[in-house]
């Protein structure tokens, strides 16, 4: 874990484009969410850092159990951390109380993956986006109710809509309105777990559309969780992809999804199915690069957490867990987990054997 | 087409009868399938697409008050008019479903090698030890690794991907003639529907089987399929040769569809295309064509007749006045609206 | 995808025998049979507010002339349709009066209650742990001690008067109201929109009252029509104990217990109000268990 105090570093110093804000609107460093369960103490995040400038958009991506959710829920204190901090505009979120936590609250906001659960369903559409104001005690009655309407008009929810409840709206609509209810306190950061996953793919669309335009619009500084990396590599400039509860390669969309250094990454990127003539043979490319099953939080592999699934795995992954390690190449965002990135980015790594493919199911 | 199709579908109407009236989820749809075939149905949510799947083995509970109509032809006998014993040994026998959610079709209480062993002894009337150990071979053929010993686990102890390939295996049991997939990777990570997809792939080439593959992404319909088509409001409104239709979708709702999804290969480029509206929750029926209020390209007649299925290459139809005109006209039928712009 | 949610699932899985008895007498009353029950309730609520519109005589006049006249039967003052009692006064005249004591009691003991139980519910559904457990045990240790035992001698020791049995018939249904709100808040407690509430900064005051006690007021409200039907019927015991109600006061407890020597000779004096008491609990538990059922189909 201190190897990861030592990525967050760097990864701060990395980030010499934030000139005005050097230490970023969100810094999370070293976090460390446990969790007691029937068979055990799992570590759900183990160890993560990572940072967010205004108007920057940081993707983060992993498949389920990987401990994205946690993370966020970590990030915006729903969650207890055992080790880490999260810091926000400067002040350490960790160190305050109940109170003044709650009070912070409007600077940073979440979108959440069910529409319909995430809205009181005996509330109305105008006095849901409208809590957040009157909780914080944000403007007069009529100055709230300008910012209800800016806020909608923003997310492109017609009035209409303003004195029903969210059961009266489809899913799209129902997601429209949490981001509303997120944004209309004009916070610093917006953490958006799987905002799109629970909707249908002709909203879906619309729904990224209405984020993406959010963000240029308000200058948020975006922490984008999702499975699908079509969507995390439309919307994200920077990309951090999660395996096991720690990032195992982050730096720019564009790096991280052409030049994928770890092996899991590649294998996640092979993995999304494209309608196109060599979809078949791409996803028989990544069933040689994710091997087996996701091993349980109960009983992490020591070394490197991918070695159990990965082609390359050599002895040295079970012995030492691979440092961060930078992409010189990138200028310092780009950094990956692994021992054997090199080899394997020039294709001198121990190729996988025929052995470890048998093993695959 | 050559040789006798496997599955002919002809006008195949499904009617909801509904609190707030009725839905015609299905509204004449007409398709075959070959022996060892692979069909994509793509569509939105309420597209009929499961519907179809459904209305082929008359897959609806009573309180659904649905109506069927049309025919329904397998392996010679029409689906829709067989008697409801006969029907059941389609079921599962000749015909093999597999859905979105595994664990809601498996029953928690049995172990999964038991579960298969009874549908193999009621299907092919194998013997009680000829069933188990079959039940262990194939669970060993879908991949799942020390076979013997899983087969005596209950499904609660599989994750989603194994909990897929265990229903595969009950699918694929009885050595059906056709696996009905409906959406069987949408609740998956990529890295499993990966494995899934490509083992669907390969069971249907080694067991000569016909797949047809429902689900919303073209990509994974790419990835296992070599026709596609796809559905709006109930009506088929383009069928293609996957590889044909990469480049040359023809109707303006697939295009739609097409544009829809940020496609992976292109890195940030702009906005998404939304297609504007929302699909008619009362399904087809109509008199116009159902995508019209949706269609940039529509024009009076688009809101006035329901159109046809032209050829508008080899093996590609679609649905849409542009291209009807245009075919009349004797102009080029690729994408005729393309040029309308 | 479009598949049709089945119009009439019945009374959903299987329920207890009583619950089948309810659900039988819910479906007799059809789709308009509870606008009958409001119109009975409003009846009671209007004789409990201006009683003097609906007594044909005053029903302190005594007449030693016309004692124990029978339903039906007349005296010089006029018709008494439910005959009178041993001091010549009018039964229905009495009933009429009485019911609005005995639905000032129910209806206040029952609201106390309420309050008491949602209050604790609400914090110990919500907040689980120590505070949970410690509330709860004291529900159950109430409802394990023969709580109506328990009354009847912390009355005969304090003396029986009205505001004594506010506080005692309170006791007896807190811990339904504490047990159902508990139960609903559990649940509403892993709801998203929770989270989404602390995420957003709504203080703990602010979850409870604006987001839980909303969600779970519907039920609370038909869960108040049932119990003021049970309260009624706890008072009307208390009071033909002698415990409850004292006279010149008037319930219909007091008037079935008045009557009680008097069966053999003239049994309108305990029937009737206690046909009274017995439709107007009936009727307050079908209306309650109506609405719920309509409320739990739809939502």
């Amino acid at each position: 874990m201190s190897e990861t105090a030592v990525a967050g570093a760097t990864l701060e110093a990395g980030s010499a484009d934030a000139a005005a804000s050097p230490r970023g609107v969100l810094e999370v460093n070293d976090v460390v969410v446990q969790f007691d369960t029937d068979g055990g103490r799992i570590t759900a995040v183990d160890g993560v850092s990572m940072h967010l400038a205004t108007g920057e958009t940081l993707g983060l991506v992993g498949e389920s159990g990987c401990g994205k959710s946690t993370l966020a829920r970590a990030i915006m204190q729903l969650v207890p951390m055992q080790q880490g901090s999260v810091r926000l505009e400067d002040t350490d979120l960790g160190t305050l109380s109940r109170r003044e936590l709650r009070r912070m609250r409007h600077r940073i906001q979440m979108v959440f993956q069910d529409p319909r659960g995430s809205l009181d369903p005996r509330m109305s559409v105008s006095s849901l986006i409208g809590e957040p104001l009157r909780v914080h005690g944000i403007g007069d009655r009529a100055g709230r109710a300008r910012s209800v309407a800016e806020a909608m008009e923003l997310v492109g929810l017609p009035e209409a809509v303003a004195d029903r409840l969210p059961s009266e709206l489809s899913g799209g609509q129902q997601q429209r309105v949490g981001i509303a209810r997120s944004i209309v306190t004009a916070p610093a950061v917006l953490v958006c777990d799987e905002p799109v996953s629970a909707l249908d793919v002709s909203i879906q669309a619309q729904i990224i559309n209405v984020l993406d335009e959010l963000r240029d619009e308000l200058d948020l500084a975006m922490l984008f969780i999702a499975h699908d990396l079509s969507v995390v590599r439309h919307l994200s400039d920077r990309v951090a992809v999660m395996y096991l509860g720690q990032i195992v390669e982050t730096g720019t969309a564009s790096e991280v999804f052409t030049e994928p250094r770890h092996p899991y990454t590649q294998g996640l990127i092979t993995s999304v199915p494209r309608a196109d003539a060599e979809s078949a043979a791409r996803l028989q490319t990544a069933r040689r690069l994710v091997l087996g099953e996701l091993p349980s939080l109960l009983d992490p592999p020591s070394g490197c957490r991918y070695r159990t699934r990965c082609p390359y795995a050599t002895d040295e992954c079970a012995a030492t867990e691979p440092p961060p390690e930078a992409v010189d190449h990138a200028g310092g965002l780009h950094w990956v987990r692994c021992h054997h990135w090199r080899g394997i980015a020039a294709g001198s790594a121990p190729q996988p054997s025929s052995n470890s493919q048998e093993q695959a199911p | 087409m050559s040789g006798m199709p496997l599955l002919e579908v002809e006008d195949l109407h499904v009617t909801f009868n509904t609190a707030s009236g009725p839905v015609h989820a299905v509204d004449g749809v007409s398709f075959t399938m070959a022996p060892g075939a692979s069909l994509g149905v793509v569509g939105e949510s309420g597209s009929g697409k499961s519907v179809t799947a459904r209305a082929l083995l008359r897959l609806f509970a009573i309180t659904d008050d649905a109506r069927i109509s049309g025919s329904v032809h397998f392996d010679g006998a029409d689906l829709l008019r067989i008697d409801e014993r006969r029907l059941r040994h389609v079921r599962g026998g000749q015909i093999g479903m597999i859905f979105q959610d595994p664990l809601t079709s498996l029953n928690p209480l049995m172990t999964v090698g038991e579960q298969i062993a009874e549908s193999l002894r009621l299907h092919r009337g194998m013997g009680r030890s000829e069933a188990a150990s079959e039940a262990v071979e194939l669970l060993g053929r879908v991949g799942i690794a020390d076979p013997e010993r899983r087969a005596t686990e209950l499904p609660n102890s599989f994750s989603g991907g194994m909990r897929q390939r265990v229903m595969i295996s009950l699918a694929i049991a009885c050595r059906p003639r056709l696996l009905i997939a409906d959406e069987p990777t949408t609740a998956l990570d990529v890295t499993v529907q990966a494995e899934i997809l490509l083992l669907l792939d390969e069971l249907r080439r080694s067991e000569d089987m016909a797949l047809m593959l429902i689900t919303h992404d073209f990509g994974v319909v790419a990835a296992t399929c070599e026709d596609v088509q796809v559905m709006y409001a109930g009506k088929l409104v383009e069928k293609a040769s996957m590889a044909h239709l990469f480049d040359r979708a023809n109707h303006p709702y697939t295009e739609g569809l097409l544009r829809l999804v940020p496609r992976f290969e292109d890195a940030h480029a702009g906005r998404l295309h939304p297609i504007p509206g929302q699909p008619p929750i009362t399904g087809g029926g109509g008199s116009s064509c159902a995508f019209a209020p949706r269609c940039a390209h529509a024009f009076d007649r688009c809101r006035d007749e329901v159109p046809p299925e032209v050829a508008v290459g080899p093996q590609h139809l679609s649905a849409c006045w542009l291209a009807a005109e245009r075919a009349k006209d004797g102009t080029e039928a690729g994408r005729p609206w393309k040029r309308a712009q | 995808m479009s598949i049709v949610v089945a119009k009439r699932t019945g009374e959903g899985p299987a329920r207890a025998p009583e619950h089948r008895v309810w659900g039988r007498l819910i479906k007799m009353l059809g789709s308009r049979g509870w606008i009958l029950l409001v119109l009975f309730l409003l009846l009671l609520v209007a004789a409990s507010i201006v009683p003097d519109v609906f007594a044909p005589h005053d029903h302190d006049a005594q007449n030693l002339r016309s004692r124990l006249l029978g339903p039906g039967e007349s005296s010089p003052e006029g018709l008494h349709l439910l005959g009178t009692d041993t001091l010549g006064r009018d039964l229905f005249s009495r009933m009429v009066v009485g019911t609005r004591l005995t639905m000032f009691i129910a209806v206040t003991a029952t609201l106390i209650g309420a309050g008491i139980g949602v209050l604790f519910g609400l914090l110990g559904g919500y907040f689980g742990g120590r505070i949970d457990r410690l509330l709860m045990r004291l529900g159950e240790a109430q409802t394990a001690m023969p709580m109506f035992l328990v009354a009847i001698l912390l009355l005969s020791l304090l003396g029986p008067n009205v505001g004594i049995l506010l506080v005692v018939l309170p006791c007896l249904v807190w811990p339904i109201f504490a047990r159902v709100v508990r139960a609903e808040a559990l649940r509403l407690r892993e709801e998203t929109f929770i989270e989404a509430s602390v995420a957003t900064g709504c203080s703990t005051s602010t979850i409870l009252g604006r987001h839980l006690l909303p969600n779970v007021a519907p039920r609370i409200l038909v869960l108040c029509v049932i119990e003021i039907g049970h309260v009624m019927l706890s008072e009307a015991g208390l009071s033909f104990l002698g415990v409850g109600v004292q006279p010149p006061d008037t319930t219909w407890g007091l008037l079935i217990s008045e009557g009680r020597p008097l069966l053999a000779v003239a049994w309108w004096l305990t029937i009737l109000p206690g046909v009274l008491l017995g439709i107007s609990v009936l009727v307050l538990n079908l209306l309650g268990r109506y609405w719920e059922a309509r409320s739990g189909a739809a939502g």
